[in-house]
């Protein structure tokens, strides 16, 4: 039966919602009153999720879903499996920080993890779209739930504000994503990617309303991956979440938004002269990105809105490699796809050192440096984990976070952009201070005065989500090449569609 | 358009009868102000409490129920109109949705937000 | 009527959205502004749509007016628990822009 093929070409995404749905059921018939059960049954469905994910990798590109005569909304191929096989495992790893968390801050959960598998699904939808208008349904399924789970804490006003202030700042940046979409259609007469990028191969009449939606449709992307200068909802809102959802976030918005500009660009206006035409213009983001997010990323005093600019900057490095792909670079494709894997694990890793350092009553005061002093001799483990997670994230071996980078740059050297480069390196180098400076006050000389310590996890959760994560970084780091084969096989698909 | 044009002399009469009819009244008429007569008028009693009152925030919350599942049937239409072309993946697309749907009511149901007490 | 009237008139609402996220203080004109946004672009979708001769923005049209109501509603219940726990929902996002 055709329908029960197409579920079977997407059955991460049907396993997911099965899970989620039957979360929502358990919670009100309140069949577990232990929380904990919650965590380990999301847990359960994103394994199962995954694992379908990787055994995808091998089919063929699938069309799905398709109305006669149409073209299809969902595209089931090895790119769109290997980028959900990526987001479900930064969402594997957030569930694992989140009992601890959910624990101290006394927030109240049975939703919790059902709105992240429901996020992790819109995030796989954006992967697999094959039209804009799939594209755009991913992304608000996405955001609805990330916004949501941001003010989960409804006696935090904190949280409260920041979740709707994200929210008021999505819905704009959606107007902007919106209109641009509608300007591309009104210009092409089309949605779907491969329908697109037939109409570009001749000149389209109305070029001017084409860059112009592009232009538009970046902007929106822009603002959800926080990009400069649209990043100023991103401090606060990081600062207000739940700190496993902040991580959560900064990595699977990020990762769908540009897995899925990945797919537009390679599909959509792969060499058309329009997407030329706005090259430019995702440079400067890029250029704007990298230095900005770099530069306040010094100057912050809690470590929670460092991490925050320093997802940014982070931003900035995997828009170079949409530049170069846009040049017409296909190495750039797997760059992306494995900057974003190593991105993952690194940053979940380091809000996950966050979680387990965030004090019942400590509020904001616990996220800055000082209260960080001597926690590496406290905790040796600890300490190390989170030397590794700094590392990475400045970009140096023995590292995922390293070949990320080499592989962004040397793609984006073919593209001949050496200025990006040129910035990106300098980007790094400036953040080497900041994230040097978070080992150094974990290591710095014990302050007497610190406070009462926080006392060792006895959450296997946590435990688990930051061996997890330690192990990805340096599995990347040590094994790079099987994976971003991988990437290069998966990108590969996309033109095979 | 040639048309509307008489519409619009009538529209453009009629809202100089009002002006000049208005205009005239507050020329015209006799003028005794006093503070009971500046009072908002509420059938005649003397006006119990603020005029803008707080609803209860129950409404809200029903009524926020009340869009989302209001505008999610939206979709059926669209579906009804091309249903015998879409076939079997159209029909079980669609009681998919509105499985999910009526999952979703069940747990608001459960949650106890449709209850008014 | 050419679809340049559509477009001007969609783009005048769209930079009334604009305009009123810009300066309204209110959390729930902040909505409004951004619903009159979305709205400018489905006139946008249904015009261009109409001048092509297929139903595609149409529907699209469909889906944008379904998925812009669920942010609403999410905003106006984040709305209804800020009231709750502040008593007000000023919000002036113009000064967050700001830094």
């Amino acid at each position: 039966m055709q329908y029960l093929n197409a579920l079977t070409a997407i059955l991460p995404v049907v396993v997911l919602l099965g899970t989620a749905v039957i979360l929502l059921m358990l919670e009100v018939f309140s069949l577990g009153k232990d929380r904990i059960w919650a965590a380990n049954f999301s847990l359960v469905g994103l394994a199962v999720a995954f694992y379908f994910a990787m055994k995808g990798l091998g089919a063929e590109p699938q069309a799905l879903f398709a109305g006669p005569g149409k073209s299809a909304p969902i595209i089931a191929d090895a790119f769109g499996n290997l980028a959900a096989a990526v987001m479900l495992a930064g969402a594997f790893v957030a569930v694992l920080l989140s009992p601890e968390y959910i624990k101290n801050a006394r927030c109240s959960s049975g939703e919790y993890y059902a709105l992240i598998l429901f996020s992790v699904v819109g995030m796989i939808v954006m992967a697999m779209a094959g039209d804009l208008i799939t594209f755009f349904l991913g992304l608000e399924v996405m955001s609805i739930g990330v916004y949501v789970l941001t003010g989960i804490r409804r006696n935090d006003l904190r949280a409260s504000e920041a979740a709707l202030k994200y929210l008021l700042m999505g819905a704009f940046a959606t107007g902007f994503l919106l209109m641009g979409i509608a300007f591309i259609y009104g210009a092409t007469g089309t949605v779907a990617l491969p329908e697109l990028a037939r109409q570009m191969v001749a000149p389209v009449g109305g070029a001017p309303i084409l860059v112009t939606g592009l232009v538009l449709l970046l902007v929106g992307v822009a603002f959800k991956v926080a990009a400069v200068p649209f990043h100023l909802w991103a401090p606060d809102v990081y600062e207000g979440a739940p700190t496993p959802i902040t991580g959560f976030m900064a990595v699977g918005v990020k990762a769908a938004a540009f897995v899925a500009l990945v797919r537009i660009v390679a599909v959509g206006f792969a060499n058309s002269e329009e997407s030329a035409v706005v090259i430019p213009f995702i440079s400067v983001i890029a250029y704007l990105t990298i230095i900005v997010g770099n530069l306040l990323a010094i100057v912050q005093r809690n470590v929670k809105r460092m991490l925050a600019y320093s997802s940014v900057s982070h931003a900035g490095y995997a828009l170079i490699g949409v530049v170069a792909l846009a040049r017409g670079e296909e190495s750039a494709g797997a760059a992306v796809l494995f900057y974003l894997t190593a991105y993952t694990f690194m940053t979940l890793g380091a809000f996950g050192v966050l979680v387990f350092l965030e004090r019942k009553e400590g509020g904001a005061e616990s996220e800055r440096f000082g209260a960080f002093a001597g926690m590496g001799y406290r905790h040796p483990a600890l300490g190390v984990a989170m030397s590794v997670f700094m590392v990475a994230l400045a970009g140096m071996p023995p590292t995922g976070g390293f070949f990320g980078k080499l592989y962004i740059f040397s793609s984006a050297i073919n593209a001949g952009e050496m200025g990006l480069v040129f910035a990106g390196i300098l980007g790094s180098i400036i953040s080497v201070y900041y994230y040097l400076r978070v080992i150094v006050s974990f290591y710095m000389v014990d302050v007497p005065d610190a406070g009462p310590l926080p006392t060792a996890t006895r959450s296997r959760h946590l435990t688990a989500g930051l061996i997890i994560a330690t192990a990805g970084v340096l599995t990347l780091g040590i094994f790079p090449n099987q994976w971003i084969e991988l990437g290069k096989l998966a990108f590969k698909s996309l033109q095979l569609g | 358009m040639a048309n509307y044009g008489t519409i619009f002399v009538l529209f453009l009469i009629a809202a100089m009868i009002a002006l000049i009819l208005w205009t005239l009244a507050s020329v015209l008429g006799p003028k005794a102000p006093n503070p009971r007569k500046e009072r908002p008028f509420e059938c005649g009693n003397p006006p119990l409490g603020p005029v803008v009152r707080r609803v209860s925030v129950k409404f809200y919350i029903v009524a926020l129920l009340f869009i989302v599942f209001d505008i999610e049937t939206v979709f059926l239409y669209p579906w009804a109109v091309i249903f015998s072309e879409l076939g079997w993946l159209g029909f079980w697309t669609m009681v998919t949705f509105v499985a999910i749907l009526g999952l979703g009511l069940v747990y608001v149901w459960k949650k106890g937000a449709l209850d008014w007490a | 009527m050419e679809l340049t009237h559509y477009l001007l008139l969609a783009a005048a609402l769209f930079s009334l959205g604009l305009y009123g996220v810009a300066s309204r203080p209110n959390a729930v004109g902040l909505l409004a502004s951004i619903e009159l946004m979305a709205n400018a672009v489905n006139l946008n979708l249904v015009a261009f749509s109409r001048f092509q001769g297929q139903q595609t923005g149409q529907i699209f049209a469909l889906f944008a007016t379904a998925i812009t109501v669920a942010e609403v509603v999410v905003g106006l219940a984040l709305v209804i628990v800020l009231f709750r726990s502040r008593g007000d929902v000023r919000l002036d996002l113009a000064k967050e822009l700001k830094g």
